[in-house]
């Protein structure tokens, strides 16, 4: 267990440190090359920040299964060990989604009714799809991951719109995510229903992987 | 001194419907260098997959110092496979540099020596920030090699690791390997199917022919059991008679045969006027393995 | 010990011979130590199990001796023993395929003892 767990931690960091890098250099990009308070940039800025979250929180546990899973594997980790400590990168990834959201309100942008705990739910229901995704990918090869390049290509095309919509003021996408956040506790419990069904589905598909 | 076999009991693999590996039963018991011969498709690969914990096994039972092996972390922790690299795997290693790869190695492998891992790497001329997916096939094989030796594994498992080197770097492969068996004593399993120099560094030689285990025996035990009988016809169908032969080849008046039989019976052989000459190990496994049925029988 | 192994016989065999020739011509004098089976499996590329094998041939037949925590050394009167050895040995090795030989060659008895006659002058 210690083994994979520690493998998996310093994967984790550099992944979120490369992000953070790239992050701030978009950020940064965007911000001197477009004038402070300019309405197209502002609203392409917080369009860029709603997916974000959702993105991160599918990609990071969906990569660590298919970049990293093979490899520890035949390094002779165990697939309970290694399943264990990707829950902590569903759960960092997870957090994504509030800590996207937070960075919207504190940019006074998208007035989002933001909670904490409902949030987090979403970003848990989303880290663990990409869990799936992950393992589905790994368990059928060529075909799935053909699907999933078809998914990404009309997911990201549905979030470029969107991104797009926002920068003409059109928050469709924060509007999304308002209505999801304001479902409440029922919303809350469905995600995490959902998220669990997706675990044990990883786990199913995971626990006799062959190397 | 531990005494940690890793033993398969009645080993059975299937994928889907095609069974690859027939109740195999084999033990390897610490601290011996071991062969493992079969030609491509054997089930050599297999077998060591399911030795490892890394496929499943559909019957039977792979257990270490008594334990199954199956997501067993500390037999796992004591046994290194390294298997054949391939630049075209669509998930897992082949986008890794060389220097993760090697460095995701040490968290699994408590004994991993980085020093050693450095000093190989240099010999070899390893660049270790190239893709592995973008290394030649040499290349390939010492990664395998570099990863096998610094692992320090008790028992360590090399899948084809000479198989994109030439015969200086095979060499210098087997006095690596020499060296690191007379310094650690740890067990070595190497899988091949290139037989020159390797049966030399081989204590006990396992033969794989369609996922059954055929031989199982010390090197020189085995390839002396076996002889190559030429002369003529008549003479050689004498001297051989009720001994088991493997091939046959006549070529007019002259006969060659290969025969498997004790020392009394090649006493009696070598009575005749018939020339008898040792076999090696590849000339062995290719009479073993590299006939069909119908070229081997029984004389009367 | 700088010979090559062949495939005609055991390596075993081979490593033991090459030392027993070694020290008939005096590369190792008696009570001097021989090469570990370490430095002999380096050597000739085998498995040490295999050299170690062809040493213990020697130190059962009294060549050679051990010396605890040190290594193996030539016994004292190992180059007479070698030598009685080999010439009990060479009636079957040498000359009874040399006459089988000659038969096959219809090489008569006294040709061929005038064969010997002559090869030992010349030495």
């Amino acid at each position: 267990m210690k083994r994979s767990n520690a493998f998996v931690l310093r994967w984790l960091a550099i992944q979120l440190v490369s992000f953070a890098a790239v992050m701030a250099v978009m950020l940064a990009a965007v911000y001197f090359l477009l004038a402070p308070g300019d309405d197209f940039g502002g609203g392409m800025l917080s369009g860029i920040q709603s997916a974000l979250g959702p993105m991160l929180a599918l990609m990071l546990p969906m990569t660590l299964i298919t970049g990293l899973f093979p490899i520890a594997l035949s390094f002779g980790a165990t697939r309970r060990g290694f399943f264990a400590a990707a829950q902590l990168v569903k759960l960092a990834g997870a957090l994504f989604l509030p800590a996207g959201l937070w960075a919207l309100n504190a940019l006074g942008e998208g007035g989002v009714g933001f909670r904490f705990s409902l949030s987090l739910c979403t970003g848990l229901a989303v880290a663990c799809m990409g869990e799936l995704f992950g393992a589905i990918c790994l368990r059928f090869g060529q075909k799935a991951m053909w699907l999933f390049v078809l998914l990404c290509a009309v997911g990201g095309g549905v979030l470029g719109m969107s991104v797009a919509m926002a920068a003409n003021g059109n928050m469709v996408l924060a509007h999304l995510l308002q209505a999801i956040l304001r479902g409440g506790a029922g919303m809350a419990v469905a995600q995490l229903v959902l998220g669990a069904v997706c675990t044990a589905g990883s786990w199913a598909l995971l626990r006799r992987a062959e190397a | 001194m531990e005494t940690k076999i890793l033993r398969a009991e009645a080993l059975v693999k299937r994928y889907g419907k095609k069974e690859v590996l027939h109740g195999l039963d084999v033990a390897f018991e610490p601290g011996h260098i071991y062969g493992l011969i079969g030609r491509n498709g054997a089930g050599k690969t297999t077998l060591l997959g399911c030795l490892t914990g890394q496929l499943r096994t559909t019957g039977g039972m792979v257990s270490y110092g008594g334990a199954p092996v199956w997501e067993n972390a500390r037999a796992l922790g004591e046994i290194c496979f390294s298997r054949e690299l391939s630049p075209m795997l669509m998930f897992g290693q082949n986008t890794y540099k060389v220097k993760e790869y090697l460095r995701a190695a040490r968290y699994y492998y408590p004994h991993w020596d980085e020093e050693y891992a450095r000093r190989l790497m240099k010999e070899f001329g390893l660049d270790e920030k190239k893709r592995i997916c973008r290394l030649s096939k040499g290349m390939l094989s010492m990664v395998t090699i570099v990863l096998a030796l610094a692992s320090r594994a008790p028992v360590t498992i090399l899948d084809e690791p000479v198989a994109g080197l030439d015969i200086v770097a095979r060499e210098r492969f087997y006095q690596l390997l020499l060296e690191d068996y007379a310094e650690t004593g740890r067990t070595f399993i190497v899988s091949t199917h290139i037989l020159d120099e390797a049966s030399n560094v081989f204590e006990q030689v396992i033969v794989m022919d369609d996922g059954r285990i055929i031989e199982n025996a010390p090197t020189e035990e085995l390839v002396g059991q076996f002889h190559h009988i030429s002369g003529r016809a008549d003479e050689v169908d004498a001297a051989v008679a009720g001994c088991t032969v493997l091939f046959c080849e006549q070529l007019g008046r002259s006969k060659a045969v290969c025969v498997r039989c004790n020392d009394e019976a090649l006493a009696r052989i070598s009575a005749h006027d018939v020339d008898v000459a040792p076999m090696n190990l590849q000339k062995v496994f290719v009479a073993l393995t590299g006939h069909k049925e119908e070229d081997s029988h029984e004389t009367k | 010990m700088n010979g090559m192994l062949n495939e005609q016989t055991s390596i075993y065999l081979q490593i033991a011979q090459m030392m027993e020739n070694d020290i008939l011509r005096g590369i190792y004098a008696e009570e001097e130590q021989v090469p570990s089976t370490n430095e002999l499996a380096r050597q000739f590329r085998i498995n040490p199990a295999t050299a170690a094998k062809g040493v213990n041939l020697l130190v059962d037949e009294g060549v050679l001796y051990k010396k605890r925590g040190i290594g193996m050394f030539v016994s004292a009167g190992a180059v007479a023993a070698i030598r009685e050895k080999r010439k009990a040995a060479f009636y079957e090795q040498y000359v009874k395929s040399l006459v089988s030989e000659a038969a096959n060659l219809q090489i008569t008895q006294t040709e061929l003892l005038e064969m010997i006659r002559r090869a030992a002058g010349a030495q």
